[in-house]
């Protein structure tokens, strides 16, 4: 499945209901969709906040025994893979909040590459089947 | 996402069902808002029909957990479906923001 989408408020949830009608036609277990819905909802909320890109192309496809969803914004140069991890251990009233989204794509996924292209900003999401 | 409200005295609980995404996010902090703009002592945040919890959701609680207590007073997560325990788990602040039954 491939698809443009204007960057708007509306790229996430219309992403997340074209990812839903992907994962029912490929019978895929609700634990996957459910990792790569919030890992998804993450990236492309950054998109809509920061990127300044005009449009995001997304393409899903399952192979080699996971599903790749790639994502091309047309934004400006950022690799969301250089956020800092955050501090999971110091006291959690007063460690800083930020960097969640991230940590939360990382953990969620099996891997994630970033790679900037003559097109823009191009992250891809694996997530194994199993 | 739904969003519903019941109080009992100085205890506010806050019912989210569905998604919480972005637009949910802020949401919830308008109500957030609301509810400690009155004596309320103690709002939770019931999480028992929620099946998806962004980033921004996690930090409106967490702002809002921290800003509470500051004042004497307490947010706190009720109840979580699987979900939602999941997410709060990952991000490390499970511990924090839910209620010890």
């Amino acid at each position: 499945m491939e698809f443009t989408l204007p960057n708007n408020p509306e790229l996430p949830p219309v992403s997340s209901e074209r990812l839903a009608e992907f994962g029912k036609s490929h019978s895929l277990a609700p634990k996957v969709m459910f990792a790569l819905d919030h890992a998804l909802n993450e990236h492309l909320q950054n998109v809509v906040d920061h990127s300044g890109a005009r449009t995001a192309s997304l393409r899903l496809q399952i192979r080699d025994g996971a599903v790749y969803v790639t994502v091309l914004d047309d934004g400006d140069d950022f690799d969301p893979l250089t956020a800092s991890e955050p501090d999971l251990v110091g006291d959690p009233d007063a460690r800083p909040i930020g960097g969640l989204g991230v940590h939360m794509m990382r953990k969620l996924t099996d891997s994630l590459a970033y790679r900037r292209t003559p097109a823009g900003n191009e992250l891809e999401f694996v997530k194994r089947l199993e | 996402m739904s969003l519903s409200q019941v109080t009992r005295g100085d205890e506010t609980e806050l019912f989210l069902k569905g998604r919480v995404d972005g637009p949910a996010a802020n949401e919830l902090e308008v109500e957030v808002l609301a509810v400690i703009k009155t004596p309320a002592r103690l709002l939770y945040v019931n999480l028992a029909e929620a099946n998806f919890l962004c980033s921004a959701g996690i930090r409106v609680l967490l702002q809002y957990h921290r800003q509470m207590k500051a004042q004497g007073r307490q947010l706190l997560v009720s109840r979580t479906s699987p979900e939602i325990d999941q997410i709060l788990e990952l991000t490390g602040f499970r511990d924090t923001l839910v209620e010890k039954v």
